[in-house]
């Protein structure tokens, strides 16, 4: 890449190498003295070996892809007799996805949060972190909404996490953006996890918190910059979240739905960001990854955070394609999200119930089928004569009233 | 009430609701009048306007009286029913019981595993197949306990959304 003239933004190949690949990450931090999730150190291929380690830390266990990332190549396993199945199935997954099938297995904790620190080192090793992001609403180990700061960690804890973030940086020779990804089992124990050696889809959280341009200090650090800022510049405001907008339908599996994105039309307002990869008239496609858009809420308390992302998710509209806004608000209004006490099965768990559509909606809907019914057989143009184009821009319907009923 | 008038039942997202059309644009609902209008903007995109608010609905026709309406991120399944047309359907039909289901594919993908054999039963939602799409296995379920009459796929091929994957005979 040199040869040709160009600058990766991103880590060297070797300490990709050496953080990327799962097992020499957790040999790596062992050797540092940081907690690791107990099982295999090398990859696992046989039925057998997997069987005698799987005995030896208790069930359950955890079959996870070398190369994976996003839940893909993932398999939970409760007892001896899944096993084989799950490990056949999870490495034809980890090939599919990733090219490699190597997967290794550990302990699975039950009832884990899932807290990691973004970091941002320069090349000849001065790093910072910037605070902790907590990803503990996941369904099918993909990360749902994340929120920053993590309501599992007190200020002990934190620096603990923090500080052993650097450390694992700052030994593998590390630079340019990347989140050390631990969890945190019932008794508030941190393991460490993985280290993401790349920006991750969720950094805009902890943008909003520090005011920093995570990719800007890519770009600085793969220039051969120091970075703008040191540990002591680093302040952190407010609270923050993050609901990643998918194309799939919760209440059938997560099914992906592809179509296409016949009109869309995104919210704004006070403290909200929207990162979309698509546009109206894009296609969904079968192909590729189901999300679609992310939206992010700043407050200045966690509670305001959560009110401006209801607000916004309730403004979105978004036509041709199911999504999971609906499931994201029910989470959002539910009382354990709110108190903040959820872990990684919380979906699974309490299976927030689909938020009540309000009457305006239903009568909306019922509204427009009627006076569709009613149309004059052969009229192209729908029962226009109530409505006058110049009249469109005027005010939209207020959706939580129930002035109707 | 005048001879314009008609009464609806609609049946949204399995929630009922009566309204009552008294003349073109003139709607009625729990004993309160609105005007509402519709204004076609392409290809089943609307504005609909209701007393002074507008808002973009999105309507796809699935057939008779079925219709699917998107209004911001809701997407609603709308049954609409003429009640004097009701009422006269329930005296000619007779409840007709369905000889057999079939599940088709929900999204377009490739088949990677078929669990099922034909002749063999299955119970209600248990898997008969392995659809991958987006990179990932989707379990396909059966929403019926039965027998299974047809595969109409093979293992390792692409198939399209909607196409029939397997027919189960209920029991």
């Amino acid at each position: 890449m040199r040869r040709a003239g160009l600058i990766f933004v991103g880590p060297t190949e070797r300490s990709m190498r050496t953080l990327g690949d799962k097992v020499a990450a957790r040999r790596l931090a062992a050797s540092l003295g940081i907690p690791v999730v107990p099982g295999s150190r090398e990859p696992i291929t046989r039925v057998r070996d997997a069987a005698s380690l799987a005995r030896k830390v208790g069930y359950p266990v955890l079959i996870k892809a070398v190369g994976g990332g996003g839940g893909k190549g993932m398999r939970v396993v409760r007892s001896e007799s899944d096993l084989a199945g799950a490990l056949t199935a999870a490495r034809s997954e980890a090939r599919l996805a990733f090219g490699d099938e190597r997967v290794f297995l550990e302990k699975y904790i039950d009832k884990p949060r899932h807290v990691e620190v973004q970091v941002l080192s320069e090349i000849g090793g001065k790093a910072v972190h910037l605070g902790e992001r907590e990803c503990s609403i996941q369904r099918r180990h993909q990360k749902v909404i994340e929120e920053s700061p993590s309501t599992a960690v007190d200020g002990s804890i934190r620096a603990q996490l923090t500080q052993a973030a650097l450390k694992i940086v700052k030994r593998a020779g590390y630079s340019s953006a990347g989140t050390v990804e631990f969890i945190l089992d019932e008794g508030r124990h941190f393991y460490f996890l993985e280290v993401n050696t790349r920006l991750q889809v969720e950094h805009p959280v902890t943008e909003m918190r520090t005011g920093l341009d995570i990719v800007w200090e890519q770009i600085r650090i793969a220039h051969g910059e120091p970075m703008s800022v040191s540990q002591e510049d680093i302040h952190f405001r407010g609270h923050a979240i993050e609901c990643r907008i998918y194309a799939e339908d919760p209440e059938n599996e997560y099914f992906p739905s592809s179509g296409s994105i016949v009109s869309l039309s995104a919210p704004g307002g006070p403290g909200i960001r929207e990162d979309r990869g698509v546009e109206e008239g894009g296609q969904i496609s079968a192909y590729y990854d189901t999300m679609i858009s992310k939206i992010i809420a700043w407050g200045a308390s966690r509670r305001e955070a959560i009110g401006r992302s209801i607000r916004a998710l309730e403004d979105y509209e978004i036509f041709g394609v199911k999504t999971n806004i609906s499931q994201c608000l029910s989470i959002l209004r539910h009382p354990k999200f709110r108190a903040g006490r959820y872990d990684t099965n919380f979906l699974e768990d309490q299976r927030p119930m689909p938020s009540r559509i309000p009457e305006n909606a239903l009568l909306s809907a019922a509204a427009a089928c009627i006076l569709l019914e009613e149309r004059p057989a052969g009229d192209q143009s729908g029962n226009n004569h109530e409505v006058e184009k110049s009249e469109w821009s005027k005010q939209s319907l207020d959706w939580m009233s129930d002035e109707f009923s | 009430m005048n001879s314009r008038s008609r009464n609806f039942s609609l049946s949204i997202n399995g929630m009922k609701l009566k309204l009552e059309c008294r003349s073109p644009g003139l709607l009625s609902f729990k004993g309160k009048s609105f005007r509402a209008g519709l204004a076609n903007q392409k290809n089943g995109l609307y504005r609909l306007k209701m007393g002074d608010k507008y808002s973009n609905v999105y309507i796809e026709k699935l057939k008779d009286n079925h219709y699917q309406v998107w209004l911001k991120h809701f997407v609603l399944q709308v049954v609409l029913e003429d009640e004097r047309d009701a009422l006269i359907a329930r005296f000619e039909t007779k409840t007709i019981r369905k000889s057999e289901e079939t599940i088709r594919a929900p999204m377009p993908g490739i088949v990677t595993r078929i669990r099922v054999v034909p002749g063999g039963t299955i119970a209600r939602g248990s898997g008969v197949l392995l659809l991958e799409a987006m990179k990932m296995e989707n379990e396909i379920r059966s929403p019926i306990g039965g027998k299974i009459k047809t595969i109409a796929v093979k293992e390792n091929t692409p198939v399209e959304k909607g196409q029939a994957l397997v027919v189960v005979e209920p029991n």
